[in-house]
Formats: C-alpha cells, structure tokens, sequence
C-alpha cells in the first residue's frame, strides 16, 4: 500500500510539474496511478461484480486485472484516440482499487476514463460543445454472457471525468440493468426485445455533463460501421443451463420506449413489460421467470456482429443457384436459414461478412434470398432488419429489402404477388431498423430479398402459435 | 506552485517528489465518490 501512495503522489506531482510548465509530457516512460472506485464499502471477496452497499442497495466491485481506459484532454483531437490503458491490481475484489498506467504519453491534462477498456481508437471531446463532454464508439453488447449473481463484464459500462489535477476518478454508471431468476431448470438463455424503433444495444456515444457530477448519456450517432439493436440477446457460458434462485442481470441502454419490452426464455415469450422509461443507474427486477406451458409467442434475436457459427460462408462463395442451408445456434434450439441466389450468380452472394467495420449478414447483389427458419407449429408474423452499409465504403445506391414466398428460377425479381409485405426502401447509409408484419403460412420458409443489395447485424423474428 | 525547467533538472527526483507530494496532498481534496444503483420492482407488472 505505501508504494501505491508512493505513485499516486508521484503521478500528481507529475502532473503539477507539466501543469506548472508543460514540459515533462513525453519525457520517457513514467507509472500514472488513479484512485477510482464505485463502491463505498469494503465487501467479501468474491468473483462477483455485483455487491451490496450499506444502504443494501447494488454496487459493483473492481476486481484484480479490470482495465479502463483514460483519454487526456492534452491529446484529444478530432480524430479518433487510443488512450491509456489502465489496470487495477488487487488481490481480492474491491470496494475501491488504484489503477495504474506505466508507459509513455498521457500527458497531464483533464481525463476522461470509460469502463470496460477498449483498444478501439475513439473521437474523445473535451471542449464541452453543447455542454457535455463526448467518447464516441462506447458498445452495449447485443450479446451478453450471463454471470450468477453479476453481468457481463464487457456490458458494464461505467464513465468517469476528472479536471485536470484530480487523482480519483469518479465513475459513473452508463446503462441499466434488468434482474431476473428464472424458475426452470432447462433455460439456456433468452433475449430481451424491443420495438425496431428503440436502440438498447450496440454503438453510442457516451456523453457527459460538463458540471458535476458528470452525468453520462448514451445517446446514438452515425459513423462507418455504427450500429444499434432493438434487442439483446443472452446466454450462459458452455452448455450449461441458468440456475434457479440465482439473480442474473442484462445491461441495456436507457432510453425511452415506445412500446413494451418483451422477455423470451429459450426463445417463449416469458414477460411484457408496459412502454416505460429505462432510466441509467436503475436496476429494473423483473422477479422470478417462468416459460408457460402452452405455446406462446416465440421471439428470436439474432445478432450477425459476432463470430460466424461453422458451416457459415463468410465471404463471397462460389456460385451456389438453389440454397445452402445454415445453422444459426439460439438458446437450446438449431435454426435453419437458407442462403440463397438465382439466375447463376457467380460472386457476391448471401454470407456473413467478417470485414471491416463490422461483421454482417451480406446480401451482395440483387437477386440474393436468406431463407428465415420454419419453425413447427408457428406462422412469422414479424421480421426486424437492422440496417446497416453493404461496404465499408460509402453507398451509392440505397437496399431495396422485401420479404417472398419462393426463389425466382432465373434473374428476375419475384412477381408481386411472391411478396408477403410491402417492400421497403433502406437508408443507404444504414443506421436505421425496419420492421415487416407478413402474412405467412405456418411451416413455412419465407426469404428476405435484395431487390436492390443491402446488409444488416442483426434480424428479430417473431413467431406465433398456429391456430 | 511554480517550478522552473532548471530546477527540475537539477533537483534529485526524490526530493522533487517530496516536495510536490505535499503540494499535492492539499491540492488533491477532490476525493473519490460512489454511486449506488437503484433498484425498481417491475415484478408485478
């Protein structure tokens, strides 16, 4: 501990030094350590990041190896920053932690930090244009890996600013969380949906007030490759199942919804929650879950931002007329989409795209089909697109995007009367969900359609029970 | 505080370091606040 206070005095003084005559920034490598904390008690060990405060409310412990990252006003700029990479070092979870930086750079200035720490470069603002200070490409994962008694780390985002000077950084809570237990023993996992309207997940941009305290939003923004989810999907690591009488918690972005947020367990429809107000900072307890034992409305998030499941082209294949048949795994439960083009193409296919900036579902031309899942005993009453660019260049021509019944056997589009909703016109810039309401058989495979080429992340689908 | 280039240079780190140690103890009373999340029962809605 007196070699902590050793650097944390040290690393002050540094910065009093270069305040006094901004010369020792970049003079050769040097140890920066912050105080941060965000809880105010010391807690049991455990591997948990969730604790409990004195006034038994939820807090969240540092635990050895958390990293955040700090950006220094001294270097931000109007292009993107990598900041500073600090670490905390503990030997048991934490109320509070020192985290520390040895290395060149980050000279002395005002700082803002972000928790999780990312390597993605990012557009930092400390001017304080419009009242609040900005840190671009801040991620709530569409995908969420539970934790007993915790959340995803990767999901928990926390923000802080400190005036140039201070040596703690106070964070702040970026997202809200929704609580659950579920009372079956099968539950591998579940999603949270939304109306295609509302973003809880994916790509924002945090900002902050410029007053104390230093109030985050996450509020949305258009850039190459930013995207954002009406759902979050979540699972539980390898093949095991959720634990009953456990709380698991799933961060979301706060927002305003326009309709209610529904729950699915393994795919069932478990709970609607009323258009609310999602507020950061607020822990929402949904209680204890339970799939009814009729059949209910299905709801299935599929996100094609992470890594392609085996057996998916990722890339342009080679010419395939027909259909390729692919395995999407979703909490216990295969489905099947169908990748598919007509009239001979010989490039630029249905795949999932792992370039730069995002990985996508690429329908690359016109004529390209992806065949949704059939499921038994369920028509599709809903299909959510979230848009997004075809390539990381800008695009010329905007996706034209229906949902058909069938494969045209050569290069021509459908006939209208293949369509089963009305076609819609895409932003060409992505950015933007679409929401289709077909009118589709039960056990039936319907194809969304590029009549003009396009791409999304990430694809809900709604099913319901067959009368 | 006023420290010049010169005198930086030429001041032994340590005694630098203790010096500005107790410049910075008075200038650092910021201090490190918590924040506690809130918790909201949507159990019975």
């Amino acid at each position: 501990m007196k070699s902590m206070r050793f650097f944390v005095y040290a690393a002050a003084a540094l910065s009093l030094a270069a305040c006094a005559k901004g010369e020792l920034a970049g003079t050769g490598p040097r140890t920066i350590t912050f105080h941060a904390s965000m809880v105010e008690e010391e807690l049991p060990p455990t591997m948990a990041v969730m604790g409990t405060s004195e006034n038994n409310k939820p807090q969240i412990l540092w635990e050895n190896g958390d990293e955040i990252t700090v950006y220094t006003s001294a270097e931000a700029s109007t292009t993107a920053v990598e900041g500073y990479i600090f670490s905390a070092s503990l030997t048991e979870s934490s109320a509070s932690a020192d985290f520390t930086y040895t290395g060149e750079g980050c000279a002395s200035g005002n700082y803002l930090a972000i928790y999780p720490a990312a390597s993605t470069a990012r557009v930092v603002n400390f001017t304080g244009e419009g009242d609040i200070y900005r840190i671009a490409a801040v991620d709530v994962p569409s995908s969420q890996t539970l934790v007993a008694g915790s959340f995803d780390r990767s999901a928990a985002v926390a923000v802080a600013y400190a005036p140039q000077g201070s040596t703690g950084l106070n964070f702040k809570n970026a997202v809200a969380l929704i609580k659950f237990q579920v009372a079956d023993s099968n539950i591998k996992g579940g999603s949270i949906i939304v109306d295609g309207s509302d973003a809880i997940s994916g790509r924002f941009r945090a900002d902050l007030s410029t007053t104390e305290p230093y109030i985050p939003t996450l509020s949305t923004y258009d850039a190459s490759g930013v995207t954002r989810h009406n759902f979050v999907s979540f699972t539980i690591d390898g093949s095991t199942c959720l634990s009953t009488g456990t709380d698991y918690y799933v961060a979301v972005r706060p927002t305003s919804l326009t309709s209610g947020l529904k729950v699915y367990l393994n795919g069932n429809w478990v709970k609607t929650i009323p258009a609310a107000e999602i507020m950061r900072n607020k822990v929402y307890n949904l209680g204890v879950l339970s799939v009814p034992n009729t059949p209910v409305e299905k709801g299935l998030a599929f996100d094609f931002t992470v890594e392609p499941f085996d057996g998916w082209p990722n890339a342009q294949r080679s010419p395939n007329p027909g259909a390729t048949s692919c395995v999407y795994p979703l909490h216990g439960t295969d489905y099947t989409f169908v990748l598919a083009d007509c009239g001979g193409a010989s490039a630029a296919n249905t795949f999932w795209a792992i370039t730069a900036p995002i990985n996508r579902l690429a329908l690359a031309a016109v004529y390209r089909y992806f065949g949704l899942p059939a499921i038994e005993g369920y028509k599709l009453v809903k299909v959510t697109c979230t848009n997004v660019l075809l390539n990381s260049s800008s695009a010329t021509t905007a996706p034209v995007i229906g949902i058909t019944k069938s494969i045209s056997a050569s290069a021509t589009h459908p006939a209208e009367s293949e369509y089963v909703a009305p076609v819609q016109t895409w932003n060409k810039n992505g950015h933007e969900t679409h929401t289709y309401t077909p009118e589709c058989e039960a056990n039936t495979v319907y194809y969304v359609y590029a009549k003009a080429k396009g791409a999304f992340t990430g694809l809900t689908l709604t099913y319901e029970p067959a009368q | 505080m006023e420290i010049s280039l010169k005198a930086e240079y030429e001041t032994p780190l340590s005694e630098l370091l203790t010096v500005l140690v107790e410049d910075t103890v008075c200038d650092s009373t910021k201090g490190v606040t918590t924040e506690e999340w809130e918790e909201e029962d949507w159990s019975n809605l």
